[in-house]
């Protein structure tokens, strides 16, 4: 048996000794168990197999044809104020998770590749330099090989990382630095190449 | 017929510059993943229904800003589950306005691991329908390939050879979610 005939009989849910003798010998197979498990749990729900009505296309085609006469980039108050409202429940999370009232927050708007995200940040100044808490939403997921970095910057130029992640959620994060002294935060797509600094595929940047 | 991702980028360049009408395409390439991942965060086929049209309006209003040399889904995957969020607090504000419970502050369990649910419904939607009918009675309805081969009238062997080239076919397409774990 080989990789990928593996691979295949893990997704068939197959527990021949053939496939135990490969993984006990195959360090790459036997680190992918976790995933291809997780894929046949995802294909078993329901919900994976639910068609849309017919004649939702039909709806959103219409839609289409009614955009052309409206501009872009105008959010429509129907979806803009939910989205307020999502953030003042941001807003309420912080406040409830965090027990010591922030020292600082804002909300921080997604730029170029991030244009669609956006994140609420809130900020702690301690003894050893600043506590974040950052919620992002509508961020793409990292494509294999990247991860997204918390940036402070000084005014002078200096970078500091704050941390790393992957995708949507909550980030804590502690940097030993001041932001006083590093008032720039910004979020950049980095590949996982050895540069040790920020790239120029920027998401996020109070800049 | 194009490749789905040759089709996309395609549709994306339509998009970006300006042509509403591929909104139409957009959902032909990715209606039924958006669909399938605000349904099953929010449970509800309506809300579902609500949050991927609010997707794809979004979708149009952000094509300006969509930088070409990406790849699509990412980025509109992101747009979903951001309406699926917003259909989802605005939900929970109407109930909780109606019967005087807490705002919700916290996202359900239901939105994790959507970026994997969106990634295998649209690998389950590149298969061929046969393959697709026979995956599908043995995951979702739990049937054995003997159950399996009755239900559908074909021969068992027939059976096999689908659902091999079934798995065969999603471990490839479904390669970078192993990586991104292993």
């Amino acid at each position: 048996m080989n990789c990928e005939q593996a691979r295949v009989a893990m997704l068939e849910g197959d527990r021949s000794s053939e496939l135990e003798s490969h993984l006990g010998g195959c360090s790459d197979c036997r680190a992918e168990q976790v995933a291809l498990v997780r894929i046949r749990e995802t294909l078993r729900e329901p919900s994976l197999w639910e068609e849309p009505p017919p004649d939702l296309a039909e709806r959103i085609a219409s839609l289409g044809r009614a955009a052309v006469s409206q501009p872009r980039r105008q959010i429509s108050p129907r979806v803009f104020l939910p989205i307020t409202a999502g953030l003042g429940a941001l807003l309420m999370a912080g406040f409830l998770l965090v027990s010591t009232p922030a020292d600082w927050e804002f909300d921080l708007k997604g730029v170029g590749s991030g244009a669609t995200a956006s994140a609420f940040v809130a900020g702690w100044n301690d003894a050893e330099g600043t506590r974040l808490r950052i919620e992002v939403e509508g961020i793409e997921p990292v494509p294999p090989g990247h991860y997204y970095e918390i940036w402070l910057t000084s005014v002078d130029g200096r970078h500091v990382s704050a941390g790393t992640f992957r995708g949507d959620g909550v980030i804590n994060a502690s940097v030993g630095v001041r932001r006083a002294d590093f008032p720039r935060l910004w979020i950049t797509l980095e590949s996982v190449d050895g540069d040790s600094g920020p790239s120029s595929d920027t998401y996020f940047d109070t800049a | 017929m194009m490749e789905p991702e040759l089709e996309s980028i395609r549709i994306m360049r339509r998009l970006v510059s300006g042509d509403a009408s591929a909104i139409g395409p957009l959902y032909e390439q990715f209606g039924r993943a958006v669909f399938t991942v605000c349904y099953r965060a929010l449970g509800d086929r309506m809300l579902a229904e609500d949050a991927t049209q609010q997707a794809f309006i979004q979708a149009w209003r952000a094509a300006s800003t969509f930088d070409l040399s990406r790849e699509p889904a990412p980025w509109l995957y992101a747009i979903a589950r951001r309406a699926a969020v917003d259909v989802y607090r605005k939900e929970r504000r109407h109930r909780a306005n109606r019967i005087d419970e807490p705002e919700i502050v916290a996202l359900p369990p239901s939105f994790e691991g959507m970026w994997e649910a969106w990634e295998v419904r649209r690998a389950i939607d590149r298969l061929g329908a046969d393959e697709r009918q026979v995956v599908k009675l043995t995951f979702l309805h739990g049937f054995t390939q003997e159950e399996t081969a009755r239900q559908l009238g074909i021969p068992l062997g027939t059976v096999k050879s689908r659902a091999h080239r079934a798995h065969r076919r999603l471990a490839v397409l479904l390669a970078h979610l192993r990586e991104a774990t292993a």
